[in-house]
C-alpha cells in the first residue's frame, strides 16, 4: 500500500480552509464595519476587503503548498508558502493516529489525521497533522500507520462501554460545570458589551438589585445544569469504547467534532478511577486509562479519560475491562488498611488547620456569625479528614499494584507491576516519628508517579521487594525497631 | 507507634569531598550577588544607607552561615550507590528521599560540568527513565568517577530495549 509519491490533501480543502478562515475573520470585519466613522469609509472598506482577500489566498495556497508522503519507513509532510517546513516521522516511532473532524470537515466528509510518536518532550514537534483527507482515506491511513486491520463496521468488536443518556445527571456535578457557568456569564456580559448594553448602576439597582437572592441562585444552578448538559452532549455523543485486535482500545465520541482515539495495548500501564466529591455523593465515578505518551496538551483534564462520569458500578466494570480482568482484581480489590499512625496523621492534618481558622474567627470580635461558622468549619474539616481516612488503602494483586487516597477527589490507581520503572521513598520528620513512609511507584504513564501514602516502613520495603525482587536486598540490615527507614 | 521492621543501610558512596568546596563557592557567589546591589544602592543613594546597612548585615550573616553549614550537611547526607540491579540515591535532612532507578529501565545518562565544577574537577551525572518524574541526579562527583559511572551505565543500558 505504501507508494512513495507525494500526495496532496483532499481537493475539498480548497474550499474548507478559506471558508473556515473567513468565518474566523467575521468578528474582525464586523468590528471594522460597526466602528465605521463618517470620513474614511473607503479606506475602511478597502482594508477589510484586502484582509479578506489575503486570507482567502492564504487559505487556498495551503492546499497547493501542503504535500505528504507515506513511505515504506517514514511519513513526511511538507508545508508552508514562504517558509517551507519539512517534517518526517519514522514509521517505527508512530504510536498514535487519531482522527478528528470538526463540523466544517464533516460537512464535506473529511477528517484530520493526527500522527503522534508518543514522545513527551519536543512538544508539538513530535506530531504530524494532515488537515484534512477524505474520511475513508483517513481510516485507511490510520489502519496502515498503526498496522491494524481497517475498521470493518459489520464485524462485531468487543464493546467495553456505550453511552447511556442517564449519565448526563453526573455532568453538573463535575468541576467543569463550574467552568461552564463562568464561561456562559462572561460570554453574556461580553455580548451585552458588544451591543453597547451597559446598564448603569441605577438601572442595575432598580432591576437586579430588587430581585430576590433565590432568583440569582436559581439562575446560576440553571446555567450550570444546562451548560454542563450541553458540554456533555457535545463531548460524549456517540461514545463507544471498544477493544481492538492488539488488546488496545478504541474510543469514539463527539457530536459536532467527531473524535476517534486509539490507545495501543502495549502502551497501557494501568487504570485509574476518579471520584470527585460531588460525583461520588451522586454515586458516580470516572474511568481513566494510564498509557505512555499521551499528548499532555491543554486538554489535560481529558487526557486518558476513557469515559464520562458514570455510575460507580459501571465505571468499575469499564476500568477492569480496559485491563482485561475482573473488577474484583482491579479497582474493586479489597484494600489493606494503613497503620493507625496514618489515620492519626490524616486527622491532624485535616483538623489542625481548621482549628487555627476557628481560633482566629473566635479571636476576632465578630461574635454573631461565629456561632454558625466555627462549628461548620470544624465539622466540615473533621468529616473530610474521616473521608480521607476511609479512602486510604493499598493492595498488591498478582498483576497489579493498587493504591487509593484522596478526599476532594478520591483516586484509585491500578498499576501493572511491569509498568513500575522505578521507586521513590520519602519520609518527612513527622512520618519518621510515626514510622511511616510514602512510597512512590514511578511509571512512564499518566502523571509519572503514583504514591502509596503513609504506609508502614516495613510494608513499603515489602511492596518494593514484591514488585521488583532483589532491588533493595543489598541494603537491608537487621531490624532494630528504629523509626527512620534508613540508618545513616 | 513504631513498626520494628527491617531497616536499610545508606548507599555506600559519598560524592567527592571537593563538592563541599563547590557548594561553598556557589553559596558565596549567591550571597555576593544579593549583597553587591545593596552596596551599590547605598553608595548612590546615601539616604538609604542606614536601612541597607541592616539588610546587608543580615544578608552577610545568613550567607556566611549558609556557606559554613549547608555544604557540610549536604556532603554528609548525599549518598549514592550502583548495585547490579539499580542506581540508588539518598538525600534530604528533614525530609528523606531515596530514589531507585532499575538499570534495565535507564534511558539516558548525561554528565554535566558547569564552569565551577570544571575548575574543581567535578561533574554531575543525571540518569533518566521513561517517566516524566523519574530522573536521578548525583551532583559533585569526581570527574573520573562520573565518567566511569556514565560509561558503565551506558554500557548496561545498551542491551535493553524499550525501557518503558
Amino acid at each position: 500500500m505504501s507508494d512513495a509519491s507525494w500526495l496532496r490533501l483532499d481537493r475539498r480543502m480548497l474550499v474548507v480552509h478559506p471558508a473556515v478562515d473567513l468565518v474566523k475573520l467575521v468578528p474582525v470585519l464586523v468590528v471594522i464595519a460597526i466602528t465605521g466613522g463618517s470620513t474614511d469609509d473607503r479606506w475602511r472598506l478597502g482594508g477589510g476587503l484586502l484582509l479578506a482577500v489575503a486570507v482567502l489566498v492564504l487559505g487556498v495556497s495551503r492546499w497547493f503548498t501542503t504535500t505528504y508522503r507515506i513511505g515504506d519507513d517514514r511519513v513526511e509532510l511538507r508545508t508552508g508558502l514562504l517558509r517551507r517546513h519539512h517534517r518526517s516521522v519514522h514509521r517505527d516511532r508512530i504510536r498514535t493516529a487519531d482522527l478528528t473532524a470538526n463540523p466544517a470537515h464533516r460537512l464535506f466528509g473529511l477528517a484530520v489525521v493526527r500522527v503522534g510518536t508518543g514522545r513527551r518532550e519536543g512538544g508539538e514537534d513530535a506530531e504530524l497533522t494532515l488537515d484534512a483527507v477524505r474520511r475513508g482515506e483517513a481510516e485507511r491511513l490510520r489502519a496502515l500507520l498503526l498496522g491494524v486491520a481497517p475498521v470493518d463496521a459489520a464485524a462485531p468488536v468487543p464493546e467495553l462501554a456505550r453511552l447511556r443518556w442517564g449519565w448526563v445527571r453526573f455532568a453538573p456535578l463535575t468541576f467543569s460545570a463550574l467552568a461552564v457557568v463562568g464561561a456562559v456569564w462572561v460570554g453574556l456580559i461580553r455580548l451585552a458589551d458588544e451591543f453597547s448594553i451597559r446598564p448603569g448602576a441605577v438601572v442595575l439597582e432598580q432591576t437586579a438589585g430588587r430581585a430576590p437572592i433565590w432568583l440569582g441562585a436559581v439562575a446560576l444552578v440553571l446555567t450550570a445544569v444546562v451548560g454542563a448538559a450541553v458540554v456533555f452532549v457535545e463531548n460524549w455523543w456517540g461514545y463507544r469504547l471498544t477493544r481492538a485486535d492488539d488488546g488496545g482500545l478504541e474510543l469514539r465520541r463527539g457530536l459536532l467534532t467527531r473524535r476517534t482515539l486509539s490507545l495501543e495495548g502495549r502502551r497501557l500501564r494501568g487504570v485509574e478511577l476518579d471520584e470527585p466529591l460531588l460525583v461520588r455523593l451522586g454515586g458516580g465515578a470516572r474511568p481513566l486509562a494510564l498509557t505512555t505518551g499521551l499528548r499532555a496538551d491543554h486538554q489535560a483534564e481529558h487526557v486518558g479519560a476513557v469515559g464520562p462520569a458514570m455510575p460507580r458500578r459501571v465505571a468499575h466494570r469499564v476500568a477492569a475491562g480496559v485491563l482485561g480482568v475482573d473488577p474484583a482484581e482491579a479497582t474493586r480489590v479489597p484494600l489493606a488498611r494503613h497503620p493507625r499512625a496514618a489515620v492519626v496523621r490524616r486527622l491532624t492534618r485535616g483538623v489542625g488547620p481548621a482549628l487555627v481558622v476557628a481560633a482566629v474567627l473566635l479571636a476576632t470580635p465578630q461574635t454573631p456569625a461565629d456561632v454558625v461558622t466555627v462549628p461548620l468549619v470544624l465539622v466540615g474539616a473533621l468529616l473530610l479528614a474521616l473521608d480521607r481516612v476511609r479512602a486510604l488503602g493499598h493492595a498488591l494483586t498478582g498483576e497489579h499494584l493498587v493504591t487509593r487516597a484522596g478526599g476532594w477527589v478520591r483516586r484509585t490507581v491500578v498499576l501493572r507491576r511491569g509498568g513500575v520503572i522505578g521507586w521513590r521513598l520519602t519520609q518527612s520528620l513527622t512520618q519518621r516519628r510515626a514510622g511511616l513512609v510514602t512510597l512512590h511507584a514511578v511509571t512512564a504513564a499518566g502523571r509519572g508517579r503514583y504514591e502509596v501514602l503513609d504506609v508502614g516502613a516495613d510494608r513499603a520495603l515489602e511492596l518494593v521487594d514484591d514488585v521488583t525482587p532483589g532491588l533493595l536486598t543489598p541494603f537491608v540490615i537487621g531490624a532494630r525497631g528504629a523509626r527512620s527507614f534508613v540508618r545513616r | 507507634m513504631t513498626t520494628p521492621g527491617p531497616q536499610l543501610r545508606a548507599p555506600a558512596h559519598h560524592v567527592s569531598p571537593r563538592a563541599r568546596r563547590w557548594w561553598a563557592l556557589r553559596s558565596g557567589l549567591t550571597t555576593l550577588a544579593v549583597l553587591v546591589p545593596q552596596v551599590a544602592v547605598a553608595v548612590v543613594l546615601p539616604s538609604w544607607a542606614r536601612l541597607l546597612l541592616v539588610t546587608g548585615a543580615v544578608t552577610l550573616v545568613v550567607g556566611v552561615a549558609h556557606l559554613l553549614v549547608v555544604p557540610r550537611v549536604r556532603y554528609a547526607l548525599h549518598r549514592w550507590e550502583v548495585t547490579d540491579d539499580a542506581v540508588h540515591t539518598l538525600a534530604g535532612w528533614v525530609r528523606l528521599e531515596w530514589r531507585i532507578a532499575p538499570i534495565t529501565r535507564v534511558q539516558t545518562v548525561d554528565t554535566d560540568r558547569g564552569p565551577l565544577q570544571r575548575a574543581l574537577g567535578l561533574a554531575s551525572v543525571t540518569v533518566t527513565t521513561a517517566s516524566s518524574s523519574g530522573a536521578l541526579t548525583i551532583d559533585g562527583l569526581d570527574l573520573d568517577d562520573a565518567l566511569g559511572l556514565a560509561e558503565r551505565l551506558t554500557r548496561a543500558t545498551e542491551s535493553v530495549g524499550d525501557a518503558t
